[in-house]
């Protein structure tokens, strides 16, 4: 690691354990919000965030650093990773007028942006969104649906991406005829209601109804958003946190096994089938860390894929480990927090109820494997 | 921060490997016929002084683990190169405390192997002989001592690409080197060139397997063009690459012995070799079962033809790790390591 790059990880721990990580994880867990405002502004105040914007110019292993060292910590890292992605769009795609009045509020850690991408019938294929933007009178008119929508609560934008032409039947079509818009999701015409997820987790469905967006919104050419798309992909590449789901899991349930006695009034740690189990996820977690860190400097590999191995090869296991923890802690691994007798403080129930939604936001596991086969494999497109 | 890839050098010596290991063709097809085949590639192993490295030149320098690691991968792609993890895991060992018989192994090209596990009334069990060795080091009544072959023990026994057999320990002849617990820096050596090896195997399967399901055709497509096959198929680059990183994780480890080791469950921290070579050779262990599985189903009857060769690949897989022992006593050794042993169990 070069000084910088150390400099860099010593502060982002000082920023963690300044702003008292106890309660903000106890906080994501009681209210499925994976942000935190404190954590989010003392990050900035650090010029932390400004220097994790991903970018072709910039170091992918200072991105690597602050999400692994968040994961590390279990703090909240969603809405964080999202302002980053979009900055890092937006620097090189946007328009200066959108830098200084999105960029700059983001990276002070003033203000959020979501990301609307999902629809009811539009999830893996985005190539099949609907909500419409009209050009009309020097400003945009845009109405549909979004769902799925992380954060939409919290975010001063929700950056979009719509439909402006009515394709054909091809794929190239339905790729060609969509834009990208930067809505303020204050605007009249947008409605923003809760879905609770099986986790406890809050995302949204966001409806927008003739909501008006000046020209100053749109990101890139007009039926251009697959192009800005592409740039997310490429800028993302698995650094953007997900590479260590089952880190502070493991630690916590390990100091509960020490802690606990089992039915036999044997110390759940000394039972050689926990033990190997222990053994197993700590060997899945350094193999996801060093996966993430090799997503994050290898420039190689074709566009996606390295984040493709990451993605799909931490949130399997960690879905895996969190089911593994619980079967071996019995009814304990059940309850929540609010259950004194509940593993590890109710952490092994909250992953076993979140870890499923990891394999699905964010690209799902099928579709990194399509992915994999296709381009580093060399496969026949399947679809 | 460890590094993620080759040096200039490890990169000339893999490419030099390479070539070397693709002329000999041995993971396919069946190795065991090819003696010929075999004595050439160790012929030229000789030549260019593989054999060798591990142990120091004249100025007292000799090969680090890591680019011992770009060897034993090379090798693992040519199943003829059986039995060079255990002389490397040796000559290493041997070279660095300066016995004596190290200079044999650089003077006149002796191979030698490790017998894994302790003596047992007098044998040392299921030794790898593949290289037909002329030396053995082993524990032997508390000691590490090395055993010079007069002639290959009788009993051999092949398993897939391997041979193994019980090494009787002659008194006369077994020359102790140090107590007996050094033995665990020869098998933590041992586990992360052996996970070199399977990955360097599985790589050259994995890429076969998926030629192959790009050209066989069933109902008018490649059957690599169904998604089930895909799926399959897409779960194994991961897992091979995560193994290659941890393997290079642990060779750095032994390579920067001034690093103070870590084992930091809660922050992801670890750096103590001995943990992250039982880590390498587990994990490397269950990639390649995954892409034996694969490989063998997805090619059809054919994968388990004994005419394709495959097979020998999966039966070094089934092999090689339980060399050491039951995989659960491995996973608990491991977990030993991790988080101190258990007192309630034995």
């Amino acid at each position: 690691m070069t000084s910088e790059q150390q400099a860099f990880r010593a502060a982002v721990q000082t920023a963690i354990q300044a702003v008292g990580s106890d309660e903000i994880r106890q906080s994501v867990i009681e209210t499925g919000v994976a942000h935190d405002a404190r954590l989010n502004r003392a990050l900035a105040d650090a010029d932390l965030l400004r220097l994790a914007v991903p970018g072709p110019d910039r170091d992918p292993v200072l991105v690597h650093l602050l999400f692994s060292e968040m994961e590390k910590a279990a703090m909240p890292y969603e809405g964080i990773a999202v302002n980053l992605l979009v900055a890092g769009i937006l620097e090189s795609a946007g328009t200066d007028i959108q830098r200084r009045q999105v960029v700059a509020p983001m990276l002070n850690g003033e203000k959020n942006i979501c990301l609307g991408y999902s629809e009811p019938d539009a999830g893996s294929d985005l190539t099949r969104v609907s909500t419409r933007a009209r050009y009309d009178g020097g400003s945009w008119r845009i109405s549909g649906q979004k769902i799925w929508t992380t954060l939409a609560q919290d975010a001063e934008w929700m950056f979009t991406l719509t439909r402006t032409d009515a394709p054909n039947d091809s794929d190239a079509s339905r790729r060609r005829d969509m834009t990208m818009f930067i809505i303020p999701t204050g605007s009249q015409g947008v409605r923003i209601d809760p879905i609770p997820m099986m986790g406890g987790e809050r995302v949204n469905a966001v409806f927008l109804d003739d909501v008006v967006v000046s020209d100053d919104g749109r990101v890139g050419e007009v039926n251009q958003a697959w192009s800005v798309m592409t740039l997310a992909l490429s800028l993302e590449r698995g650094v953007l946190g997900n590479s260590q789901l089952a880190v502070a899991l493991l630690a916590h349930t390990v100091d509960w096994f020490a802690a606990t006695r089992n039915e036999r009034d044997v110390p759940y740690i000394d039972d050689p089938t926990v033990r190997e189990a222990i053994a197993a996820i700590a060997m899945d977690n350094q193999v996801g860390a060093l996966l993430g860190l090799r997503a994050a400097v290898d420039r190689d590999s074709p566009a996606g894929v390295a984040g493709s191995q990451v993605k799909l090869f931490v949130a399997e296991r960690y879905v895996r480990a969190a089911r593994l923890l619980q079967d071996l802690c019995g009814p304990a691994g059940l309850f929540g927090q609010e259950v004194p007798a509940a593993a590890a403080n109710g952490l092994v129930a909250h992953h076993v109820n979140h870890s499923p939604l990891t394999r699905i936001a964010g690209g799902t596991t099928e579709i990194n494997r399509n992915n994999i086969a296709e381009r580093l494999l060399g496969l026949p497109r399947a679809r | 921060m460890i590094v993620l890839r080759d040096s200039e050098d490890e990169a000339a010596l893999r490419s030099a490997l390479h070539q070397l290991f693709a002329k000999y063709q041995g993971n396919v097809p069946n190795p065991a016929g090819t003696s010929a085949d075999r004595a050439a590639l160790w012929a030229q192993l000789i030549e260019m002084g593989v054999l060798a490295m591990a142990a120091p030149d004249s100025s007292g320098d000799h090969a680090t683990l890591t680019q011992l690691c770009v060897v034993a991968e090379e090798a693992g792609a040519n199943l003829l190169s059986a039995g060079l993890v255990e002389h490397l895991t040796v000559a290493r060992f041997l070279g660095t405390a300066d016995f004596e018989v190290a200079h044999d192994i650089v003077s006149q090209s002796v191979s030698a192997t490790i017998a894994l596990r302790p003596s047992q009334a007098g044998c040392w069990p299921t030794v790898p002989i593949s290289a037909t060795p002329s030396l053995v080091v082993g524990v032997h009544h508390d000691a590490l001592g090395v055993l010079r072959l007069s002639a290959t023990p009788a009993g051999a026994r092949a398993l897939g690409p391997l041979q193994v057999c019980d090494v009787p320990v002659d008194e006369n002849r077994f020359v102790r080197l140090g107590p007996a617990a050094q033995l665990q820096i020869l098998l933590d050596h041992w586990r992360v060139l052996s996970a070199a090896y399977l990955i360097g195997a599985s790589d050259v399967v994995l890429a076969r397997t998926v030629a192959y399901v790009g050209d066989r055709h069933q109902f008018g497509r490649p059957v690599g063009a169904y998604q089930a096959v895909q799926h399959g198929l897409a779960d194994l680059p991961g897992m091979l690459s995560g193994a290659r990183l941890l393997v290079g994780k642990a060779a750095w480890s032994v390579d920067c012995p001034e690093l103070q080791p870590a084992n930091d469950l809660a922050r992801n921290d670890i750096t103590d070799p001995e943990v992250l070579a039982s880590m390498a050779l587990l994990f490397a262990s269950d990639m390649a079962n995954s892409v034996a599985d694969r490989a063998i189903h997805y090619h059809g009857a054919i994968g388990a033809a004994a005419e394709t060769g495959i097979h020998h690949f999966y039966r070094l897989v089934r092999s090689l790790p339980l060399l050491l022992g039951p995989i659960s006593s491995q996973r608990r050794r491991l977990a030993d390591l991790l988080v101190g042993p258990a007192w309630n169990f034995h």
